[in-house]
C-alpha cells in the first residue's frame, strides 16, 4: 500500500474517522472497557469461597447443556450438506446424530416423549401441529422454512403408501424387535421415497400453514431460518 | 492472574469436550465471580445478573471452539470480556435508553432527534457486529485504544512490543472498516 502514495493517504482519512467513531462509542458505553487482569484479580478475591446456590447451580448447568447441544446440532447440520429427509425422521436423524435423547427434545419442547415419538415416525401430520411447536422445533434443530417445506411435502407424499409398509414391516419381524421395525420402516420409506420423488416437489403445502410459521418465526427474531 | 481462575490444557481440553466435571468445576469457580462483574459494571439486581451469567456461559460454550490458548490469549479475560458483552446487550435490549442517560439532549421526542437516535443505534449496531467478527487480539486492540488505553500500556497488557501493537491496530482498523463496509451493504 505504500507503493502508491495517494491511496495511503485516502486510507488513512477514512481509517482516522473509524477511529474517531470507536471512539465515540465507548464514550456512548456501546463498547465496554475491557476486562483488565487487575479487574480480574479483585473478582477474584471478591468471590473467594462464594458457592453458587443448589438451583443456580443447575440453571447455569441447564445453560452450558444447552449450547453443548447446540454445537452438536450444528455439526449434524454441516453434515448433512443441505440433505432433506421425511418430516419426522428428518428430526429424528438429527436428533440421534446429535446425540440428545427423546426425553431431552420433549424436555426443550415442553411436550411428551410421545408426542415426539409419534411425529418422528410419522403417526401425527406436522401440518397438524401447533405453529408454536413447529417453530420451536425448528428453533432446536435449525431448520428453515424451505427445508420444511420439503420435509413436510415429502411425508405428504409417502404418508398414505407408508401404513401398509409399517404393517408388512411388523409382520416380518418378531414383535419385540421394536428396533428393527423402526430400521426396516425407515428403508422402507427412504424406498417410497425415492419412488415418488418426483411428485413430491408438486404437493401443495396450504399457504396458511406457511404464513403462520413465517409470523410465529419473525415474532421471535428468528429471521434467519425464513 | 489468580491461580483459580486458570485452567491447564487438560481442563480446557475437558471443558471444550464436554466432560461434566470440567463444566461443574468450570461453573463453580467462574459464575460468582462473572456475577459480581456484571453486577459491579452495570449496577444490575441479583436475578438480572444471574440471568446474564447463564446466558454468557452459553456464550462461552457456543464460542469455547474458537478460543486458541496457543495465540497468547487469556482464557479468563475472554470469559470475562464475554460476559461483559453479554450484559451490554441485555441492557442495551432492556433499558433501551438508558445508555443514553448522561447525553440529555438525545432524551427528546423531537421526531428528528428520535430517528437520528434510532440511526446512530443501528450504526452502533453495526459496527459492534463487525468488531465482533474480527481476531480476538485485534478486537481487544481496538476495544483498549477506543478507550484512550496509551498503546505501551496495551503492549504491557497483551505481552506484546509497542510497534507490533501499532501495526495490528492499523491493519484491525482497515479489517474492521472492510468488514462494515461489506455487512452495511
Amino acid at each position: 500500500m505504500r507503493k502508491d502514495g495517494s491511496s495511503t493517504t485516502g486510507n488513512d482519512n477514512d481509517l482516522e474517522k473509524c477511529e474517531a467513531e470507536l471512539k465515540l462509542l465507548a464514550k456512548s458505553g456501546e463498547i465496554p472497557y475491557p476486562v483488565s487482569e487487575k479487574e480480574i484479580e479483585e473478582l477474584s478475591n471478591e468471590c473467594a469461597g462464594l458457592i453458587v446456590p443448589p438451583e443456580l447451580e443447575e440453571k447455569y448447568l441447564n445453560s452450558m447443556k444447552m449450547a453443548y447441544e447446540n454445537l452438536a446440532i450444528d455439526k449434524v447440520r454441516r453434515m448433512l450438506h443441505g440433505q432433506v429427509r421425511v418430516f419426522g425422521r428428518h428430526i429424528q436423524y438429527i436428533r440421534k446424530e446429535a446425540g440428545l435423547n427423546l426425553s431431552r427434545v420433549a424436555e426443550r419442547l415442553g411436550k411428551g416423549e410421545e408426542f415426539i415419538q409419534k411425529l418422528e415416525s410419522g403417526q401425527l401430520n406436522p401440518l397438524q401441529v401447533a405453529k408454536e411447536t413447529i417453530s420451536d422445533i425448528m428453533e432446536i434443530f435449525k431448520i428453515n422454512v424451505k427445508e420444511l417445506i420439503s420435509a413436510i411435502q415429502m411425508f405428504l407424499v409417502i404418508a398414505p403408501m407408508v401404513e401398509t409398509a409399517h404393517v408388512h414391516a411388523r409382520a416380518d419381524t418378531k414383535m419385540k424387535e421394536e428396533e428393527k421395525i423402526e430400521d426396516i420402516s425407515i428403508a422402507v420409506e427412504d424406498l417410497l421415497y425415492g419412488a415418488s420423488k418426483k411428485d413430491a416437489r408438486k404437493v401443495p403445502i396450504p399457504e396458511e400453514f406457511l404464513k403462520n410459521i413465517t409470523e410465529e418465526l419473525q415474532r421471535r427474531g428468528r429471521t434467519d431460518l425464513i | 492472574m489468580p491461580d483459580n481462575l486458570v485452567l491447564s490444557p487438560e481442563e480446557f481440553a475437558n471443558l471444550k469436550d464436554g466432560d461434566e466435571t470440567a463444566q461443574l468445576s468450570f461453573m463453580r469457580t467462574f459464575a460468582p465471580c462473572i456475577k459480581s462483574l456484571v453486577k459491579r459494571r452495570f449496577g444490575l439486581l441479583d436475578v438480572d445478573a444471574e440471568d446474564i451469567v447463564a446466558v454468557a456461559l452459553y456464550k462461552v460454550i457456543m464460542n469455547i471452539h474458537k478460543f486458541d490458548p496457543g495465540r497468547g490469549a487469556k482464557f479468563s479475560t475472554w470469559v470475562f470480556q464475554i460476559a461483559v458483552n453479554t450484559a451490554r446487550d441485555w441492557c442495551r435490549k432492556n433499558r433501551e435508553n438508558s445508555w443514553l442517560v448522561h447525553d440529555v439532549e438525545h432524551i427528546s421526542f423531537d421526531p428528528e432527534k428520535v430517528q437520528e437516535r434510532e440511526e446512530s443505534t443501528k450504526d452502533a449496531k453495526l459496527i459492534w457486529d463487525a468488531m465482533s467478527r474480527l481476531d480476538e487480539i485485534d478486537r481487544q486492540i481496538l476495544e483498549w485504544d477506543a478507550h484512550d488505553v496509551p498503546l505501551v500500556q496495551i503492549a504491557k497488557y497483551l505481552r506484546m512490543q509497542e510497534g507490533t501493537v501499532r501495526q495490528r491496530k492499523s491493519r484491525a482498523l482497515q479489517k474492521l472498516k472492510a468488514i462494515y463496509e461489506s455487512i452495511s451493504n
